[in-house]
């Protein structure tokens, strides 16, 4: 049975400039243990998917459908309830872990915090855990580390120890948005080992919010493609990678400059002309029309529906397909 | 002559052993003590129509490298030489009429254009203060044909910087650098703020305006898989040093120095197959800091080869040396002519943990 089951959800924002339609019904399921990624660029709604799950959104945002946790509807919990389960059997790593770690803690107390929080622990126990956690992340010398406060710690042991913060309950899900983003790539690839470790050790579930397609290669299991507040392909990773069909995920790959070991020099990359819409409104027609070679006057006029067009991949488009671009297109 | 590099009279930019030192401190109390070794000692060229990448992490000392070079830091030692004349400490004024050689795109679209000015005053600008056009028509004329030439509707320019995207916004900085018809420019990860869609169509426009217009480029970057795309020749900088450099065919084939390794097998490769099979060499700790550098090699205390270069790298900084007779230069206690830096043997790849999934 499916961990979280998330059904038609929605989230609408009033802004100055009106309301946008940030999410559009998107629906998925994450299995106990699975690597999720939700991948998109900006504003297609994949943190704010995230967000709204946890209820994590500003009152602005009006949020529809159903977030189905181990038999509860996250959406429609009480405070109090919801309260026990963020950081306890969800827990989130955010981006920027210098601004999400509260400076003016230690990081014994930041962690100390959750433990006591949530589990009730005594300032001994919770002092005893805190090592535990943060020699689970890799950090060395962990006992040392206890009494430091977060601008003493790089940007990688930071990190470390959001994550170590976001492990402490053992939770059953953990959402990762960005957490690899400010990193540098040395420091990347010991994050992406470390989120992969604890997935083997721990069976954490991980919903992966990213736009870097090559930590999606990495570390999914699973990946849901959205644009545009839409989900609009979600496949197995190896059967995604290899075989896109929404023209959006074929034009994204290809806009990825990828090192090869010869130095082959200059190449040209798939460009995606246009820019992202901001919707008002969901509009009766495939939102990536007006970026597309392959709309036609049904992509415009009618809004696809996701179907399954190879086993168990499905892409919401009307002229699925692997075929590349043709050169030079132009809207 | 420190880095072996032979000066070059008509080179577009001569860098030759450039310092830079932040004194920290200071303040009320006085004397903080500290220096912060930001870049130490970096010498290379860049030929006139040649693109250069210089790549390293946070910290390496990159953009203090750009940033000297355009003269916005004044360089604590060394020479800084464009197009034979040694801009190291011009005043600004002397400085003024070079301007016209030397062009910058920035990382951030946002903050580095004046919200207050419309798109067409900002791509204008320079224009109007080295005097370049003669009335206010042809200036007018000109904008429109820049904007055009960056692939934006010249009707954008009566628009402010707030109205556009950032890939436009870059375009609009891409205009205003290119305006004065530069001999250098100067681009300090101009795409690293951008979506990947946007990226690539920057990328592609940089590429073609390069070719077209022939302005040498020093291009500051994190990202090795860009360099690949962009650049003729790579330097990789290691806490405010060069550690390798060569040809992009020279440093992507056959990477020698333990760090351009790993820099090169840290990046993921977005295709799951060839990225679960990769071997991933993780470096053990952060970059050392820059105020205490640690004597010998600075790359010692992460360096998987450590133990093959024992003790010479506690006692000794090896000196870039060419490895190839073909301006292949490595820093590196393992390199010397006709034999290579061992392939670094690294942990099993990162898909074999994955067996069970």
């Amino acid at each position: 049975m499916a961990l979280l089951e998330v059904s038609d959800l929605s989230v609408r924002f009033q802004t100055d400039d009106g309301p946008v339609q940030a999410v559009d019904r998107v629906s998925f399921s994450l299995e106990p243990g699975q690597v999720l990624a939700i991948v998109g660029e900006s504003g297609c709604g994949k943190s704010v998917t995230a967000m709204s799950m946890l209820r994590l959104l500003p009152a602005s945002a009006k949020v529809s459908g159903t977030a189905r946790f181990d038999g509860r509807n996250l959406l429609g919990a009480r405070d109090n309830e919801l309260r026990a389960i963020r950081g306890r059997e969800i827990s989130f790593v955010f981006q920027e872990p210098m601004t999400s770690l509260n400076p003016a803690l230690t990081v014994q107390r930041q962690i100390g915090e959750v433990l006591r929080r949530h589990l009730d622990m005594s300032a001994a126990q919770a002092r005893e855990r805190t090592v535990e956690l943060l020699d689970l992340v890799g950090i060395p010398a962990p006992r040392r580390r206890l009494d430091e406060y977060p601008h003493q710690l790089s940007g990688g042991m930071r990190q470390r120890v959001m994550i170590a913060m976001a492990l402490a309950c053992d939770p059953k899900v953990l959402i990762a948005d960005e957490p690899t983003t400010a990193l540098d790539v040395t420091i990347q690839a010991g994050i992406l080992d470390l989120v992969r470790d604890i997935r083997e050790r721990l069976g954490t579930a991980i919903v992966l919010i990213t736009h870097n397609l090559g930590v999606v290669a990495d570390i999914a299991d699973r990946v849901i493609v959205m644009y545009a507040g839409r989900k609009v392909e979600e496949a197995e990773v190896h059967e995604l990678f290899a075989h896109p069909q929404h023209p959006y995920t074929v034009g994204l790959l290809a806009a990825i400059p990828r090192i090869d070991d010869e130095g082959n020099g200059r190449r040209r990359l798939q460009e995606i002309p246009g820019i992202v819409p901001s919707l008002p409104e969901p509009p009766r027609q495939c939102t990536f029309a007006p970026r597309c070679p392959r709309a036609d006057e049904r992509s415009r006029s009618e809004e696809p529906a996701l179907r399954e067009v190879r086993p168990d991949h499905h892409v919401a488009c009307f002229h699925p397909g692997e075929e590349p671009w043709p050169a030079g297109w132009r809207p | 002559m420190a880095g072996g590099v032979a000066p070059m009279s008509d080179a577009t930019l001569e860098v030759v052993d450039l310092v830079k030192h932040f004194p920290i401190g200071g303040g009320l109390a006085g004397s903080g003590g500290g220096v912060v070794h930001a870049v130490n000692g970096v010498s290379f060229t860049v030929a006139p129509g040649e693109v250069v990448g210089l790549v390293g992490e946070s910290g390496s000392g990159k953009s203090t490298v750009g940033n000297c070079v355009l003269r916005l830091l004044e360089p604590t030692a060394g020479t800084i030489r464009l197009q034979g004349t040694d801009i190291s400490h011009l005043s600004r004024r002397a400085l003024r009429p070079l301007r016209r050689e030397m062009h910058m795109v920035f990382q951030d679209p946002y903050s580095s254009l004046n919200p207050r000015m419309t798109n067409g005053a900002i791509v204008g600008e320079p224009l109007r203060l080295h005097g370049l056009t003669r009335s206010a028509a042809a200036l007018e004329a000109r904008v429109a044909e820049l904007f055009d030439q960056v692939g934006l509707n010249p009707d954008l320019r009566h628009r402010y910087p707030h109205e556009l995207s950032g890939g436009q916004r870059q375009r609009v900085g891409l205009a205003r650098a290119l305006s004065v018809g530069p001999s250098l420019l100067i681009a300090d990860e101009p795409v690293s703020a951008l979506d990947v869609s946007v990226q690539a169509s920057i990328l592609n426009l940089l590429s073609d305006l390069q070719e077209e217009l022939g302005f040498a480029c020093l291009f500051i970057t994190h990202d090795l898989s860009i360099v690949e795309y962009f650049c003729h020749r790579v330097a990789v900088m290691y806490l405010g040093r060069i550690v390798e450099t060569g040809t992009v065919a020279q440093i992507f084939a056959r990477p020698q120095h333990p760090y351009t390794q790993a820099l090169l097998s840290a990046a993921a490769v977005p295709d799951p197959q060839v990225q679960r099979a990769r071997s991933r060499i993780v470096l053990e700790g952060d970059l050392p800091s820059p105020i205490d550098i640690p004597d010998g090699c600075p790359f010692r205390a992460r360096c998987p080869l450590e133990h093959e270069s024992m003790p010479r790298s506690e006692e000794e900084r090896p000196e870039l040396r060419d490895v190839d007779g073909a301006g292949h230069l490595v820093a590196c206690h393992l390199a010397r002519r006709g034999r290579e830096v061992p392939r670094i043997a690294s942990a099993e790849p990162a898909g074999s943990r994955n067996a069970g999934s």
